[in-house]
């Protein structure tokens, strides 16, 4: 090793590039895997189900929440702003649109990030460390069939209809601060139909299965690569949400950038 | 399908800088009760991962017959594994499903038997090792020997024609594991299963086993019938009869 340490930053960045060329690779080769694996027979519909169930059963109450406050702090911003040039009457498309776009769709993947995300690794690391997913490989069960790809669909079924709830929360939540602050109901919710296309709505839901495959295959991904004991566990837990977190942002990004 | 032959060559595996197997070699008697005895932390739970193809060996062979597993197409090998059954040191237990939803998992998974033939014959097996009426405990509950009469059950469920055992018997009392070697003995001779058997029981090996082979420094020294071993003059060999484990 050299002690130079110009020599050694190169070094060190060009590890850090190996190593990042290597699990984008190893990560790409287990989503797809597990994708393709999910078209095809037999198809375990129950289990579906079952992550369908814990996808939307773990995350609706904190989904909900976000919903109604970002609906509503962001309400209680634009009219503060929209006052001073008299345009109460956009302050509910503005709101709408916002939440449509945007804040519902990146806000409920973060929300369920930190909730499912982070549990498939954790939950899947467990199942390594103590040889759960070499049993099923032993018994002839393919784990990646039989344990990733539900949990990848599940996260593309259940985000575009938690993010819808967000959706609608948001813009009610946006509508009682817009009433508590003396304004119109009816100028709120008049220019909504107007203003916000359906097709902002549309692109909004498919951002959020993008976000649901990027939780789940990540999540998944940190937890059946997990080495070492229960360290392990926390270790891949951490990196999920945070990896999942980077690639949420980057990904909204660039679809918004292409979509819109 | 007869119990096939399984022989295994040269195989050598290193894990970072230490060298576990360094070169082992030795055949297992078809439809017959094979131990591997040794010392803990020597490698025979590492063997039993690349007999199952758990691991990849850095060389060396290792022959179902005539498939050799480094060389066979994941169907083969899929289909290998459906002859397989192996009780992890551990247990390895699903600890999202009950007991004997751990132990009918196989049957089901493969649609080998309707829900209630596996149900039945599950609930047989767990009886068969004193834990009747446990089907529908929580694995979490399970204390260290339950847990491996569960993992036991789950193994021998499809009744598959190689049987691997990582210590099926370490953390009974005498009496449980008298009984499971009762059992494993019982179901070599009625299914005639190829049976190999890690253990740390010198006299369990030496009344069960038709053949105890036993590693030492990542090679196996010696590889006989149990009268055979306890005419070997190799003192390793001695000293573990003797009882000087660890
Ligand atoms: N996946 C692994 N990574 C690193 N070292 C390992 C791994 N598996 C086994 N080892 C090491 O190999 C040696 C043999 O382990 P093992 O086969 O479990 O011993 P035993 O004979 O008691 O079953 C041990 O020193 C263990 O630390
Ligand atoms: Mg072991």
């Amino acid at each position: 090793m050299s002690t130079n340490p110009l020599i050694q930053m190169v070094a060190f960045f060009g590890r850090l590039a190996l190593e990042s060329i290597f699990h984008l690779g190893r990560y790409s080769i287990l989503s797809l895997r597990a994708l393709a694996l999910s078209v095809l027979p037999p198809w375990r519909l129950r289990t579906l189900f079952r992550q369908m169930e814990l996808v939307g059963v773990n995350s609706l109450f904190v989904v909900i929440l976000t919903g109604l406050f970002t609906g509503a702090v962001f309400t209680l911003q634009v009219i503060y702003g929209f006052r001073r040039f008299s345009a109460e009457s956009m302050v509910g498309p503005t709101v709408a649109t916002a939440m449509t776009r945007e804040l519902g769709p990146v806000l409920t993947s973060l929300m369920v990030t930190g909730r499912v995300g982070s549990a498939m690794a954790a939950e899947l690391s467990a199942m390594k460390v103590t040889e759960q997913i070499d049993a099923l490989t032993v018994m002839g069960a393919d784990p990646v069939k039989y344990l990733i790809s539900p949990r990848i669909l599940a996260g593309i079924i259940m985000l575009p209809l938690l993010t819808a709830i967000a959706d609608a929360v948001g813009v009610v939540g946006g509508y009682l601060v817009a009433i508590g602050k003396g304004l119109d109901p009816g100028q709120f919710a008049s220019r909504i139909e107007d203003i916000v296309v359906i097709g902002d709505v549309y692109n909004g839901l498919i951002k959020s299965a993008v976000f649901g495959l990027i939780l789940a295959s990540v999540g998944c991904y940190m937890g059946f690569y997990t080495k070492g004991g229960a360290e392990g566990v926390g270790r891949s837990t951490t990196h999920a949400v945070v990896c999942s977190y980077v690639a949420i942002l980057v990904g909204d990004f660039i679809m918004t950038a292409v979509m819109f | 399908m007869p119990a096939p032959a399984i022989e295994i060559h040269d195989l050598k595996k290193r894990y970072g800088v230490q060298d576990v197997l360094k070169g082992v070699s030795f055949k297992i008697l078809p439809e017959r009760i094979n131990f591997i005895i040794g010392r803990s932390g020597e490698g025979k739970t590492v063997i039993l991962k690349h007999l199952t193809g758990l691991e990849k060996a850095d060389s060396g062979e290792i022959w179902y017959d005539d498939l050799e597993l480094s060389q066979a197409s994941s169907k083969k090998l899929r289909e290998l594994r459906l002859r397989m059954g192996l009780l992890f040191q551990d247990g390895a237990l699903f600890d999202s499903l009950s007991v004997g939803e751990n132990v009918a998992f196989p049957l089901w998974f493969h649609g080998r038997a309707s829900a209630k033939v596996s149900h039945r014959k599950a609930e047989e097996l767990l009886e068969g090792l004193g834990m009747a009426g446990s089907f529908v405990r929580q694995v979490a509950s399970l204390s260290t020997g339950e847990r491996k009469r569960v993992a036991l059950a789950r193994a021998l469920i499809m009744e598959p024609e190689i049987l691997f055992f990582d210590e099926p018997t370490t953390g009974l009392d005498p009496l449980l594991s008298y009984q499971v070697d009762e059992l494993i003995a019982s179901a070599q001779k009625t299914s005639g299963a190829t049976v190999l058997v890690v253990s740390h029981d010198i006299a369990a090996t030496l009344t069960l086993a038709h053949q105890v082979s036993m590693i030492h420094d990542g090679r196996i020294v010696a590889s006989s019938s149990p009268a055979a071993l306890k005419a070997n003059p190799n003192p390793e060999v001695q000293k573990f009869l003797a009882g000087e484990t660890d």
